[in-house]
């Protein structure tokens, strides 16, 4: 350690000394003075050839390490030019056996002071929070559109399955109907994941360092068994009926929802492994995490229950936008007193047998990922519970304000023991007080506290209306119920707002750490500049806006649009294109939708297109 | 020679193999986009848009494979390239995501208006994609400053002239690749616009190869040793060489009408060149510190993942194939995806 801590010396003198040779003397004096004998092929190519190039010596005396090098280089990087030459000679007292803390634990934090991220700017406002700011933001926008293909994607193999079992029309017109919606939610998916897997470098790149080995493989299986799966059949499934036929059709479909599937366990077993780090080993000196057992890796003990969690919850989203759209149409048809077409009722039926089958299940699964997060990341929930004090018998607190500065919860609405019966399913079990923790490992509880109650709250409201749903079905005025249906038509982005609060709720309460208990948020984030971060946040937060701004206009138009029968699909013989590009109004104005105002071609008569 | 020899050097390879697949693959599709200036009729527009709807998205992905294989098997360099080349990295970024989602929205727009909007959006997204990749592979080839691991330069490094050329140089290769998949995949009067605009960017083409080549060594000595040095100079020389005579080709074949033959052409500039900057840079990663072997996690990492792309690249090669042979050949005015 005593020789590591000098050659780290000697590198960040010799590199300000202003040459480029530092980053080799590390090595070089690590291998010189420790085991010349175990040194690597390349350590010692190199040091040959430095010897040569840039007569480059090294003297390992009792106290003292000498570094002498003379060396004529061109310039790099910055637009220096020329040839420079300088020379460094540096003599280290060798510290036996002390390791400065900065340069052990994390090696830039004593050495980029001045790019501004170690302490608060004067605004308060430093680069480590930005960087935490737009990688959220980025993410949030993110895991919409995966959440939405995941589900959707096995809805259309769903309803492409019947179509071929059946013969039914009305499978393949909502097939159909969902596949354009699905083509512009997977576009989007994409180009907002692309950018995901560029910031683990571009914003934590000391976490990249480190944690690359472990998770970098995972995300580069994530995309050769998923991403390329996808974007492989994708062509095919939105294109090529006509051109494959009906079996090779129905088995790209199925092989690009299993592909968003396989994304997803490869993405979760990453996510789960930050939470519960396990199978690997810390290599002293560089801090990098090695992978050790990858059966223990990727099969952490949080992964099973995350998985199922947020499978079932993507399910729900696509369930409760395919109700809430189903709902639409009902409510649409009922004030033009017409009956509404056998798709939609098939579509609104689907999604509400889902809401009274999977939504409990869902709370089933939430509330042993409870219990696997409280032997696990205990801080985490009693952040959430908002539970200072902790102890047995422990109240439940329904409502408050979590103060971190005075350490309580104000305004707290409590409900005696419910604390404990929850969390542990015991009255007498200890649950976990945030007072437990030491103030700088505690997860930021204000925030998560009221995520937490806003997700469980919407799972319990989608229990409620599938429970509605059911008992409206068995009066028989399932379709004629206009109540049922404006609830699912407020419901119907619920499954959306559950998951971005359960997603803030898991990964705030993974703070301060962002491989949990292990490498500190601090100690991971890049070593770019609070301006160079601000400016790009603001790039990203208004590009964002903007592009899915209007994508989400585009899809909620296609949703607005009704489902009918012939329904086009995006290879149309009739090209809705051709529609789209005119002033739609004037020559379709016949067929537009009362009420509805936005010009649309309503696909239901192609001929009028053509 | 030890496991943590060679895993590095089959993985510099298999991560190079990645990057020019996306080069050659969706250096085309984004060069329909930089062409759409010149081909302004809204038909010709979506027939370029059509021919490559159905694949785009396999093309992109080979872009998140080469970062995620970068994070899982060359940690440092991808923790210390990205910081370093940050801007470049995020414009691209951003501006990939406005073609992306323009292939659809393009398509969907209830108004000229709104049409216009997006193939500008799809325009701009193209060529600014390129002109970010070309600024961050010249910023990666004149050198990163590294400390502890960790990058140590400034805002503005990677913005020199040489980095703007590199850049430039994508663009227009790329514009190349599109024009010369356009000879191939169209007909009538697209395609011999086509055929025009691939003689011209491919004379400048020519011309960017020559100058990139003479000013790649003068970056750095170590450059130069690469290519000048005896006996390695046998080994290397036959690139300049097979350069013109691709050259020559090229334009014989547009004169005679060929319709795949600039294409392969093109293609083969780019394994050319990428080929040569792949000699300038061995062994490093991230010029002038950090080699493959400094770079690369260890070894259990890279077997790991080594084992599944074994099994995995092929397959999806092939299933690539099959993608590109359902949506063959020639696209007509009549050849609705939307």
């Amino acid at each position: 350690m005593s020789t590591i801590c000098v050659a780290g010396a000697a590198r960040r003198t010799c590199m300000t000394a202003g040459h480029q040779l530092g980053s080799r003397l590390y090595h070089l004096i690590v291998q010189r003075s420790m085991a010349w004998e175990n040194a690597s092929a390349t350590s010692r190519r190199w040091y040959e050839e430095s010897k040569r190039t840039h007569r480059l010596d090294v003297v390992v005396g009792e106290e003292d390490i000498v570094v002498t090098t003379t060396f004529a280089e061109r310039g790099f990087g910055s637009r220096s030019s020329g040839i420079e030459t300088a020379t460094a000679r540096s003599r280290f007292r060798a510290c036996i056996d002390k390791v400065p803390a900065s340069f052990a634990t994390s090696p830039g934090g004593a050495v980029f002071p001045f790019l501004g991220f170690s302490g608060p700017s004067m605004f308060g406002i430093d680069a480590l929070y930005i960087a935490r700011f737009q990688f959220a933001f980025t993410v949030a926008f993110h895991i919409l559109f995966p959440a939405f293909s995941i589900g959707l994607a096995a809805y259309l193999a769903v309803l492409e399955g019947l179509w071929l079992k059946t013969g039914r029309q009305v499978y393949l017109d909502l097939f159909r109907y969902w596949l354009k919606i699905f083509s512009i939610g997977f576009a989007m998916g994409v180009v907002s994941g692309l950018v995901m897997s560029y910031e683990f470098g571009t914003n934590w790149s000391r976490f990249a360092t480190k944690a690359g080995p472990v998770l970098g493989p995972m995300l580069a299986y994530e995309v050769l068994t998923a991403f390329f799966l996808e974007a492989g059949f994708l062509g095919v499934m939105l294109f090529g009926m006509n051109k494959v036929g009906k079996r090779l059709h129905f088995a790209a479909t199925c092989l690009v929802s299993i592909g968003t599937l396989i994304s997803m366990t490869w993405i979760l077993a990453s996510n789960s492994w930050m939470q519960t780090p396990q199978g690997f080993t810390i290599e002293p000196g560089t801090g990098r995490f090695l992978p050790a057992d990858w059966w223990k890796i990727v099969f952490n003990p949080s992964f099973p229950y995350r998985l199922v969690h947020m499978g079932l919850a993507a399910f729900l989203c696509v369930a409760f936008t395919v109700g809430g759209v189903g709902a639409w149409h009902l409510l649409r048809a009922r004030r033009e007193g017409r009956e509404a077409s056998p798709a939609v009722r098939t579509m609104f039926s689907m999604a509400m047998w889902m809401a009274a089958i999977v939504a409990p299940i869902q709370i089933g699964a939430g509330d042993t990922q409870g219990l696997n997060t409280l032997q696990y990341q205990p801080a985490k929930i009693a952040a959430l519970e908002g539970d200072w004090e902790g102890g047995s018998r422990a109240p439940e607190i329904l409502f408050g304000i979590p103060n971190m500065k005075e350490e309580r919860t104000d305004y707290a609405v409590e409900v005696p023991l419910l604390g404990s019966l929850i969390l542990t399913h015991s009255l007498n079990g200890h649950v976990p007080g945030l007072k437990e923790f030491k103030p700088e490992d505690r997860p930021y509880s204000p925030l998560m506290f009221f995520t937490f109650r806003i997700m469980v709250g919407i799972g319990f409201l989608m229990f409620g209306l599938g429970l509605w749903s059911l008992w409206q079905r068995w009066r028989g005025s399932f379709y004629q119920s206009p109540w049922l249906h404006r609830a699912a038509l407020l419901m119907s982005p619920a499954g959306f707002v559950a998951l971005l609060c359960g997603w803030i709720t898991t990964e705030v309460g993974r703070q301060p750490f962002t491989v949990y208990g292990h490498l500190r948020t601090v100690d991971s984030v890049s070593p770019i500049a609070l301006p160079g971060m601000a400016t790009s946040m603001a790039a990203f937060a208004v590009v964002y806006f903007f592009v899915f701004g209007a994508g989400l206009m585009i899809l909620l138009r296609l949703m607005g649009q009704e489902p009918v029968m012939g329904e086009p699909g995006p290879d149309p013989r009739a090209p809705t294109r051709t529609a789209g590009m005119r002033p739609a109004p004037v020559e379709n104005g016949a067929v537009m939708q009362g009420g509805s105002g936005h010009g649309y071609p309503r696909p239901a008569h192609p001929d009028a297109a053509e | 020679m030890t496991e943590a020899y060679w895993l590095p050097i089959l993985w510099a390879g298999l991560v190079a193999f990645a990057v020019l697949a996306y080069v050659v693959l969706d250096g085309f599709d984004l060069g329909l986009g930089i062409l759409f200036p010149v081909e302004k009729g809204e038909g010709d527009r979506d027939v370029m848009v059509n021919s490559v709807a159905p694949v785009w998205d396999g093309n992109e992905t080979w872009l998140i494979f080469g970062g995620a294989a970068l994070y899982g098997v060359f940690p440092v360099a991808y923790s210390t390239i990205l910081p370093a080349l940050y801007p470049t990295i995020i414009a691209m970024l951003l501006a990939l995501i406005f073609r992306g989602v323009a292939f659809e929205f393009r398509f969907r727009a209830h108004t000229p208006t709104g049409r216009r909007q997006w193939d500008l959006a799809f325009w701009l997204g193209s060529t600014t994609a390129a002109l970010a990749q070309g600024l961050t592979l010249g910023g990666l080839m004149q050198g990163i400053k590294v400390q502890d691991g960790q990058y140590a330069g400034g805002w503005w490094d990677w913005l020199t002239p040489f980095t703007v050329l590199c850049g430039i140089a994508v663009v227009i290769g790329y514009g190349l690749l599109g024009a010369c998949w356009l000879v191939w995949r169209t007909e009538g009067d697209l395609q011999r616009r086509s055929r025009r605009h691939a003689s011209v960017l491919g004379a400048l083409m020519l011309a960017m190869i020559v100058v990139v080549s003479l000013w790649t060594p003068q970056l750095h000595l170590h450059y130069l040793r690469h290519w000048l040095v005896w006996p390695r100079v046998l080994i290397v020389s036959p690139v300049p060489v097979l350069v013109a005579a691709l050259a020559i080709l090229f334009f014989w074949s547009l004169k005679r009408d060929h319709h795949l033959t600039p294409l392969l052409c093109a293609l083969g500039w780019f394994f050319l060149s990428f080929s040569g900057l792949g000699i300038s840079l061995w062994p490093w990663i991230v010029p002038p510190s950090i080699d493959i072997w400094q770079a690369s996690s260890p070894p259990t990492s890279q077997i790991f993942l080594l084992v599944g792309s074994a099994v995995l690249v092929p397959t999806i090669l092939a299933y690539t194939a099959y993608a590109y042979w359902v949506f063959r050949g020639k696209i007509g005015a009549d050849t609705h995806y939307h």
